[in-house]
């Protein structure tokens, strides 16, 4: 019963973590609910594509409609190998941290939408298989976190010099450096509504 | 629930920017550190004591500092080390409290602090050359250890000529274990299955002493 408390009580204080962030960028940028929520929503899309890519036979096997509503409300420790909880998180944790970095995003900023992304995939992409990870939760934010932190200096070091293969091994540490810069894309929804249909015209310029 | 509803709504009240984190001045805001380190554990038992050699640690802090002084953290630290065939991985998922070391004189070249943290987390024991007699017939590859944490640390902020923040630490942790389980892998990538699953009635826990270094990220 003790041990269920503490957990509960440090999956609250990471929730309030979270929390205190929106409501930062909230008051920072007028217009965050739409850029921040476009990130946040094309790394939560990215992350049910490797999900389903890459855990299909247990999901199979294991996935059911009764994990995934029962699943969030009783997280634990994971037995999962060091492979996974420490390599595998890091290196997920990792790409969040770039990829916001890459959308302008300070490095607190980045940080704390990491472990939003993490906490998004430990409650309601993962729960379809397995009850939600302690270690999950805190190793992909906070070790990915640095890892990303490590990795983003080295690959503009890279990124800087006149050789090709210089070049690329920059874009290799950090792909999301391939993309356009935050603010040179805008994603644009035109509804349209005539007499029988209604939709919406999405246009994406960058 | 209470709390995170107290916590939502003052999300949405006055919380300054970030500024930095140096020696002399603890900017109110999130700060991130990491680094690494050694660590000498003590397997402590009712009926024994097994001390480890020194082995090698990863350390990540996020908190929240406030009113100059003080921190509230989020702390995760990854332990590693091997007594004959056997690795040892300890996490230790923490909430921490840091603070300045009180009537100690703090400069902009170093500040000592100190902190005291709680949690819980999980001890992973790895048979590297197969199970040990006990669980030589189940084909166990390695064995699970949960439990409750605490510990203390004593630590110095200091900067580099170009400005960097960075910071030693010196802690001591006790990791006292209530529950064993019995773990088989077919298969790096398969499912692990747990093969018994008990409570520990014995007095266990791993003491360890920690000493880290790392950069104060922002």
């Amino acid at each position: 019963m003790a041990q269920c408390r503490s957990s509960k009580i440090l999956i609250v204080l990471l929730l309030s973590l979270a929390a205190l962030l929106i409501g930062r960028e909230g008051r920072a940028e007028g217009n965050w609910p739409a850029s921040r929520g476009f990130n946040f929503g094309l790394v939560y899309v990215s992350q049910w594509a490797v999900y389903l890519a890459t855990q299909s036979t247990t999901i199979r096997d294991e996935g059911s409609f009764h994990n995934y509503v029962t699943n969030p409300f009783s997280p634990r420790f994971d037995r999962d190998t060091l492979e996974f909880n420490v390599i595998k998180h890091t290196l997920a944790g990792g790409s969040y941290f770039l990829f916001y970095r890459s959308r302008d995003y300070t490095r607190e900023e980045a940080v704390l939408w990491t472990a939003m992304s993490s906490l998004a995939f430990e409650f309601t992409i993962e729960t379809l298989t397995e009850r939600p990870s302690y270690q999950d939760i805190f190793v992909t934010p906070m070790f990915g976190s640095a890892f990303g932190l490590a990795i983003e200096p080295m690959s503009n070091y890279f990124l800087t010099r006149a050789s090709p293969t210089a070049r690329a091994l920059g874009y290799l540490l950090n792909p999301f450096r391939l993309l356009p810069r935050a603010r040179q894309f805008d994603l644009t929804a035109t509804p349209i509504v005539r007499p029988g249909l209604v939709g919406a015209r999405l246009a994406w310029s960058f | 629930m209470e709390l995170l509803i107290s916590l939502l709504v003052a999300a949405f009240t006055s919380v300054p920017a970030t500024a930095g984190l140096t020696p002399s001045s603890w900017e109110e805001g999130f700060h991130f550190a990491s680094g690494f380190g050694m660590n000498s554990p003590v397997l402590v038992r009712e009926s024994s004591k097994s001390q480890f050699g020194l082995g090698t640690s990863l350390k990540s802090d996020f908190g929240w500092f406030f009113a100059e002084d003080y921190a509230i953290e989020a702390g995760a630290t990854l332990v590693f080390n091997a007594i004959e065939s056997t690795l040892v991985w300890d996490t230790l998922l923490t909430m921490g409290f840091r603070f300045r070391i009180p009537y100690v004189p703090a400069n902009d070249r170093s500040s000592p602090y100190g902190k005291v943290f709680v949690g819980r987390g999980p001890t992973v024991v790895i048979f590297q050359d197969g199970p040990p007699p006990p669980y030589q017939e189940s084909g166990a590859n390695r064995l699970q250890l949960e439990g409750n944490i605490a510990g203390l640390a004593l630590g110095v902020l200091g900067k580099t000529l170009d400005g960097q923040t960075w910071f030693a630490e010196i802690a001591i942790s006790g990791h006292v274990f209530d529950r064993l389980d019995v773990i088989k892998n077919e298969g790096d990538s398969a499912s692990p299955v747990i093969l018994s699953t008990a409570t520990i009635e014995e007095y266990t826990s791993l003491q360890t002493l920690h000493l880290s270094f790392g950069l104060i990220a922002f």
